[in-house]
């Protein structure tokens, strides 16, 4: 018989992954649309500022992240003074964390598909009578959805194996931050191998899963540009 | 004058500097140049494009760029049409029609009820016919041909009700066939709308089917800007560096002759005999009656005569008096001729040979003979 098995942390996972893909796309819009626009070194440097949570090893990451953010760091600190509980070790941490961590899997994309759109749409919707915030949502929001949704999906999915930077700034405390990830790693640690078995298969047939749809999903919203 | 300013761009080796300029309120308006003289440049800094020009642009009571500040382009109401059609791909054709005319809806209610004098609305149907779009409106637009798709941006920003239009060689990216299609399309907008229309075009063959005053642009710099007579009879005018020299008269059509299949003209105090051309039988080319047209001659179809001849085939012969003579070339004079109560002058080119047997002067009185003449629209 199947053993006793919490699911708890593939919801923690869940939720932690839905909170920092939705956060990556609103404000990773903004910086990916800006990103686009600048050129020569200012560009080199900030593409590569958002390109470093791909070669950083997670736990410098998570280290860096935990001196700021917790109670006695700079911006927990500030946190804290404001009567706020502390970031480190909840789910707001996690999702910080997962934010950056997560940061170029969601902006490269982005900006790639607003470069190729180049800025003739959005002058043409200008002469047109639309503003800035129409020409977003009529005309660039539309011509690069493959984008956004790739975007998503990779943000969704890296987020999802995350391992590293949680275990530094979450800990892994069950019920609150203990993911899947981290969870598995408990059960193996425990030489309970047939509760990691379980954990592992759901997360490997609901990441075929979304991956499946999101393919499926990609090319019906091909968007000819000629 | 409609629009007005003073422009200014540095980007690398190339640098925009028009100086004071004017554009006049109505009928449209060539920026002709060679490609690199800042055609390009320049209507895009007009239109408020490249956020690094500085200067002042004026257009009637509204302030689109004066100093450290720039009027948003979607306030600006111009209709600007690019080099490529540039049709929103995530639209068909009817979507792209309708977008800029949705985003006018409600400023225009705004408008009508602020002025009596309304700015008479140009409606769906209008510009699909005028356009010939019917048949397109459910097309995806990456089925289209270039002409169609260029057809489509025009009808696009003319229903956004743009108070100036503003081209950017719309038919650079058309080939021969698509270009002959759509020339008079814009004709007719030429003769149906009554905003300002700026064209840029290196064509010469366009500025003069199309515009009525020329931007004349080099180097970045605006070198004249002058009515398209004066633009076509300048002796040393950029339209036609390299070509033969010609004149262009304005006339009137007094008569259509048909059983000869001629039109006869009125050149200031002389007459023309033109050949109806293959297009006017088509009736929407066909030349009315009163209206002023441009002809075209060659100054080597032109030769000199004594007296009005007994019989000659030659069907124009026009009593003249000579104005200037130049030296053309080695072998040929230019003979700056006047018809009688005609604005522009008639160039007729002459060897020296016969200018000194015949001892041509200036103020003497000639019969200008012209084996060919052309209307040019």
């Amino acid at each position: 018989m199947f053993p006793e098995i919490d699911l708890q942390p593939l919801w923690i996972t869940l939720q932690v992954a839905f909170y920092t893909t939705v956060l990556l796309i609103v404000l990773g819009t903004p910086l990916a649309l800006w990103l686009a626009r600048i050129r020569g070194m200012k560009k080199a440097l900030f593409e590569a500022m958002v390109a470093l949570p791909l070669v950083l090893p997670p736990t410098v990451l998570g280290f860096y992240l935990l001196v700021t953010i917790g109670p006695d760091g700079p911006i927990g600190g500030l946190w804290a003074s404001f009567g706020f509980s502390p970031l480190t070790f909840s789910m707001s941490g996690l999702v910080i964390g997962s934010f950056l961590y997560s940061l170029p899997f969601a902006i490269q994309p982005l900006m790639h598909g607003f470069e190729q759109l180049g800025k003739r749409p959005i002058e043409v919707a200008a002469t047109l009578g639309a503003g800035p915030i129409d020409r977003f949502f009529s005309v660039v929001l539309p011509l690069t959805r493959r984008h956004y949704l790739v975007a998503a999906t990779l943000a969704f999915a890296h987020t999802v194996g995350e391992f590293g930077v949680i275990l530094m700034i979450g800990g892994n405390i069950p019920g609150v931050t203990q993911v899947a990830s981290i969870a598995i790693y408990d059960h193996v640690d425990a030489m309970e191998y047939s509760q990691a078995h379980i954990l592992s298969a759901i997360m490997l047939v609901m990441s075929l899963l979304v991956l499946t749809i999101v393919y499926s999903l990609n090319r019906r919203m091909e968007v000819k540009i000629g | 004058m409609s629009l007005r300013g003073n422009l200014q761009l540095q980007r690398g080796e190339f640098r925009l500097q028009t100086g004071e300029f004017e554009v006049p309120s109505s009928g449209v308006t060539a920026i002709f140049g060679h490609s690199g003289s800042g055609k390009t440049t320049f209507l895009r800094c007009l239109a408020g494009f490249e956020d690094q020009a500085i200067g002042h642009v004026q257009f009637f009571d509204q302030a689109w760029l004066h100093p450290g500040k720039s009027l948003a382009i979607h306030k600006r109401q111009l209709g600007y049409v690019f080099q490529e059609a540039s049709l929103f791909a995530h639209l068909n054709v009817e979507d792209n029609l309708r977008y800029g005319l949705k985003r006018t809806a409600k400023g225009f209610i705004k408008r009508i009820t602020k002025s009596t004098q309304t700015n008479h609305q140009i409606s769906f149907q209008q510009v699909v016919e005028w356009l010939g779009l019917a048949a397109l409106l459910k097309r995806d637009v990456v089925t289209l041909s270039g002409g169609e798709k260029q057809r489509v941006a025009i009808g696009r920003t003319l229903l956004s009700q743009p108070k100036i239009l503003m081209m950017d060689e719309p038919m650079a990216s058309l080939d021969l066939f698509s270009k002959r299609a759509i020339m008079p399309y814009f004709e007719r907008l030429r003769d149906e709308l009554e905003m300002p229309i700026l064209y840029i075009t290196h064509s010469p063959e366009e500025v003069e089917r199309l515009a009525d005053t020329v931007i004349f642009m080099e180097k970045g710099l605006i070198s004249n800007i002058e009515p398209i007579e004066q633009a076509l009879n300048r002796e040393d005018t950029p339209l036609y560096q390299g070509t033969e020299p010609r004149s262009v008269l304005s006339a009137q059509v007094v008569e259509h002759i048909y059983e000869e299949g001629l039109i006869r003209l009125k050149a200031g105090e002389a007459e023309l005999f033109v050949p109806a051309t293959e297009g006017a039988k088509d009736a929407s080319k066909q030349v009315d009656i009163g209206s002023q047209v441009r002809v075209i001659i060659s100054a080597k179809q032109v030769s000199l005569m004594a007296k009005q001849p007994d019989k000659t085939s030659m069907l124009n012969h026009l009593a003249v008096k000579i104005e200037a003579i130049e030296e053309h070339n080695d072998y040929s004079y230019l003979i700056k001729l006047r018809v009688k109560n005609e604005p522009w002058p008639l160039m007729a080119q002459v060897t020296k040979r016969s200018l000194k047997a015949l001892d041509l002067q200036v103020d003497q009185a000639w019969v200008a003979a012209i084996k060919s003449v052309s209307i040019l629209n």
